[in-house]
């Protein structure tokens, strides 16, 4: 199965289930969860399901393209279903099937992993989910975002595209899977690895991106306070990513990590909470 | 009343590994609890990850009912000229009955009030249909959670209960599930049957791939690996990661596993904590030579893994996840390599220890400046110590110690060892993390145990001097651990130093109560205090007292040997002087007492020099006879205060050189 076949499938099968199918966002993040449509839309008591594919930066993974298996920027697929319904692990089974796996054959398994993302404030437990031992999906009932206890509970599903494409085609390099016919996964994007992975780790001017931090830090609070919860919360993302490339650049000392990271948690709790009363107002 | 089997049955999602047995067991005790005055037979559990089930023997259908009089106020108080009174209502009322029920029985001290109360009876249905639900959400889970709409939580969703009494399915809820018939089986097995009887159950889930009975699955993955060891002349070492395994799968099937042979150049313990860690599989070694090998075991839960076809796919997905981790170590690890350890150090100056408590490089600074005087010590090299301290900790931001935590320090030894750094200081770095915990070992070597030493005395003595003491149960930093690790570090180096001479306040006490309870769980309450009593400090001096206390209070004549020497140390416990004037002796036993003590009394201090303890008590002991000659021609209480004070001098003295071993007059037998 093609990548795109792959993203194609898992849009359909979850469209099928009920679920918005929406477009990647545009901004850097570093996690499908990150996503408004997960992060936010978990808050407060409607209903919301929705499917996408997202891109994901991780600055500091980045390996020039070099690592088979490694990537600065990769995709995940996003479910989120609110409230989580009784069949959804029959449902993900379903939709691990539509990929074309014969389950018959592979050894599907659910290992307890409880996800964290202190950045966002918020926690779930569930699964990392192993076909024949590789993590392929990580299943979580979402049990806080940005501080807010939820209720009712939102599942989140993010499947790790690349990592299932390589399996799918037997592949041993990212750089090798096929996208579609004729085209690779590296004629796509290695180039976009090397040049970032050299941003990233020797370009970036360290200066622009404290003031930039800074900058998006002072945007959100104002945002936040202004009750402009989707804009307080773009100016968040944006300052996680930023910390991000400092991070991958090596100039933010263990010490300091954990502060910029609780400001950046600092702004997710506030967009979270303005959202949460503003969304209520409209109820 | 008659007697049915009852079978519990409780269906959710995937639990935690470590929940499976812990919940079952919790739900064995929540139901006999709920049903505590029901007669009832044996007791079974059966636990999967994806269903716990508590199964009971003849259970009765009711509680045994028994009529009881419980009696009140006296007569004459409770009625007045036949009316009854405020203490006969509110007796009658606290009772639940009317006035007119009650009667007049005679007590001990005359008539009083009583009351008919009948109790038990209670059908087991209804107790099981008001307490189940309550049974299984009680169950306490280190972390819970909710889901869907629902308000009730648990460790993973809960999907199914089947209550089975006889041949009755008895109709209960749990949260918004409503108990069902039928039982399903293995995820690929998916058709459902009804439940009829515990025994029909167990064989129809097997037909269905699930093993439900714990221990039986347990020993199928032991027998499936063993099988497979033999076959390929390999063995297993990681037997501690069978446990979690088992509560991985419901229908285990081993399977081997290969990654490429070129991975093995690789250091072995990346490789295994790798293949536990974050595959739960097991690393198999060569049995001639116990060197690792490039084959590993995994147990599967699918039921067709035995076909070669579906073994080659399930083999092939396992080989393609090690191979890629042990690709990025090996990326890793070369880029590590890049940098001397000590290069990799230099970013510990912006690591920060502990909150308040300055960065790792300050602590370095530290160890390095309380080398010299602990090697000396213990008996190490200075220099080394001093090298190793330095290189201890820049392995904390090496990317394989990122990647591979549980690395710390074996990538510190390998780096060292890589920059050609002396033996001594690659296997220091590499200790000075031990012992781990209680069933860990010390390290090897004298420049270790002298740098795991100063390593937890400086965590302590920070933390304590920043007021970080472990408050209640919670001990983040560590610090039990770590003055746990002080006492079995002077042990295992059988170091005689006393806590006392280095140590004071708090932590002096702090330490002392660790150590006291390291001793409790090796010799029990008794001999520790016994033994504590003397007032010691050194673990070394005590724990070889405590061996030979030990060894002693097992001997045959023990107690009578006790009965003598807790009347020695009772007489003189209010006589302070061991001073004799005087006449002298008056009685031959008294002189032939002393004697033999003083004779006695020079070797058992040369074998305490030598710290050989059991042959001192046991010279001690051979005073029992001339004591026991003593108290039976004599009366130590005299009239004569000279020749009173005499003999319990000479006691005393007796008593004091048994009280450098124990205070024997604690031990019971």
């Amino acid at each position: 199965m093609f990548f795109q076949d792959i993203i194609l499938s898992l849009q359909q099968f979850w469209g099928k289930q009920g679920c918005v199918v929406l477009q990647p966002y545009d901004m850097e993040m570093g996690a499908g969860t990150f996503h408004w449509a997960t992060f936010l839309r978990s808050l407060g008591p409607k209903p919301w399901n929705c499917a996408f594919a997202q891109p994901c930066r991780r600055p500091n993974d980045g390996r020039y393209g070099e690592n088979p298996n490694r990537l600065g920027h990769f995709y995940q697929f996003q479910v989120l279903m609110k409230p989580s319904p009784p069949n959804i692990q029959e449902l993900y089974i379903q939709s691990i099937e539509a990929l074309g796996i014969d389950l018959t054959k592979h050894d599907l398994r659910f290992v307890e992993d409880n996800w964290e993302s202190p950045t966002l404030g918020a926690w779930g437990l569930g699964w990392e989910v192993w076909l024949d031992g590789m993590e392929v999906t990580q299943f979580t009932y979402f049990q806080q975002c940005g501080g807010i206890e939820l209720n009712p509970i939102s599942v989140e599903l993010t499947y790790g595209l690349e990592r299932i494409a390589m399996y799918l085609q037997k592949v041993d390099h990212f750089k090798d899977i096929q996208w579609v016919e004729g085209v690779s996964y590296g004629d796509v994007y290695m180039r976009n690895e090397k040049e970032q992975a050299a941003y990233a780790f020797e370009h970036s001017t360290t200066e622009n991106l404290f003031e930039q931090f800074l900058h998006c830090e002072a945007e959100s609070i104002k945002l936040s306070e202004s009750g402009l919860a989707l804009p307080a919360y773009e100016q968040c993302i944006k300052s996680s990513h930023i910390f991000n490339l400092l991070d991958a650049k090596g100039v933010i000392s263990v010490t300091d990590r954990a502060q910029y990271i609780r400001r950046v948690r600092k702004l997710a709790l506030a967009a979270a909470q303005t959202w949460n009363q503003s969304s209520e107002g409209e109820q | 009343m008659s007697m049915q089997d009852l079978l519990i049955i409780v269906g959710c999602e995937e639990l935690p590994a470590r929940y499976v047995h812990y919940s079952v067991t919790k739900l064995k005790n929540n139901i006999i609890a709920l049903l505590k005055n029901i007669e009832h037979g044996d007791v079974k559990t059966f636990a999967t990850p994806r269903r716990i089930a508590v199964s009971i023997k003849s259970v009765a259908t009711e509680a045994a009912s028994e009529e009881k009089v419980i009696t009140g106020p006296p007569a004459d108080r409770a009625f007045v000229n036949g009316e009854p009174t405020k203490a006969a209502m509110g007796f009658a009322r606290g009772k639940g009955v009317d006035v007119s029920a009650l009667q007049i029985v005679e007590g001990p001290r005359g008539p009083v009030v009583a009351v008919k109360v009948q109790t038990g009876g209670e059908s087991t249905i209804e107790l099981l249909q008001k307490g189940i639900q309550d049974a299984v959400l009680k169950i306490d889970f280190e972390k819970s959670m909710r889901w869907g709409s629902g308000s009730i939580s648990w460790a993973r969703p809960l999907h199914k209960l089947i209550v089975l009494f006889g041949d009755r399915h008895i109709h209960c809820s749990l949260g918004n599930i409503v108990s069902s018939s039928n039982d399903e089986g293995h995820r690929l097995f998916p058709t459902s049957f009804p439940v009829e009887n515990v025994e029909q159950w167990v064989s129809k889930m097997l037909e269905n791939k699930v093993y439900v009975d714990r221990g039986q699955r347990r020993d199928v993955c032991t027998q499936q690996l063993n099988t497979l060891c033999t076959d390929l002349s390999a063995t297993i070492q990681d037997w501690d990661l069978l446990d979690e395994v088992v509560d991985l799968v419901e229908f285990p099937k081993t399977i081997r596993c290969k990654f490429p042979e070129d991975l093995l150049e690789l250091p072995p313990r990346l490789l295994v904590e790798a293949m536990k860690l974050h595959q739960r599989v097991f690393p198999l070694y060569n049995q001639a030579d116990g060197s690792l090998r490039s084959d590993f075991l995994v147990i599967t839960n699918h039921p067709y893994a035995d076909q070669p076809d579906v073994a080659a796919t399930i083999a092939e997905g396992n080989k393609r996840v090690l191979t890629a981790r042990f690709y990025d170590a090996k990326f890793f690890f070369a880029e590590d390599r890049k940098k001397s350890l000590l290069e990799h150090g230099t970013k510990l100056t912006t690591m920060r220890w502990v909150r308040k408590g300055g960065t790792v490089a300050e602590k370095v600074a530290r160890l390095e400046g309380m080398s010299s005087t602990w090697s000396s010590i213990f008996e190490a090299d200075t220099s080394m110590v001093q090298r190793a301290a330095l290189l201890c900790k820049c392995d904390l931001l090496t990317q394989m110690v990122y990647e591979f935590t549980d690395l710390q320090g074996h990538v510190g030894k390998l780096l060292a060892e890589f920059d050609g750094e002396p033996k001594s200081v690659s296997e220091a770095v590499e200790e000075h993390y031990l012992p781990r915990g209680a069933e860990d070992d010390c390290p090897s070597t004298k420049e270790g145990l002298t740098l795991a030493f100063i390593d937890r005395l400086d965590s302590l003595q920070q933390c304590f001097s920043l007021g970080l003491q472990p408050k209640g149960s919670s001990d983040p930093l560590g610090l039990r651990r770590a003055a746990n690790g002080l006492v079995r570090i002077l042990l295992s180096s059988n170091t005689p130093l006393s806590f006392s001479s280095f140590l004071e306040g708090d932590l002096l006490d702090f330490v002392m109560a660790r150590m006291k309870s390291h001793f409790q769980d090796a010799f029990g309450g008794e001999i520790v205090a016994a033994v504590f009593a003397t007032g010691l400090d050194c673990p070394v001096s005590l724990e070889g007292r405590m061996k030979a206390m030990r060894q002693l209070s097992q001997s045959e004549n023990f107690s009578d040997m006790r009965a003598t020497f807790k009347r020695v140390m009772g007489l003189t416990k209010e006589h302070t002087s061991t001073a004799i004037t005087g006449v002298v002796w008056v009685h031959p036993t008294e002189e032939a007492l002393a004697e033999q003590f003083t004779s006695v009394n020079t070797e058992v201090q040369l074998f305490v020099e030598a710290q050989q303890f059991s042959e001192a008590l046991s010279c001690l002991s051979t005073l029992k006879e001339p004591i026991d000659a003593l108290f039976d021609a004599v009366m130590v209480m005299d009239e004569d205060l000279t020749i009173r004070s005499n003999r319990l001098s000479l006691l005393k003295t007796i008593a004091d050189a048994f009280r450098q071993f124990a205070d024997f007059t604690i031990l019971s037998t």
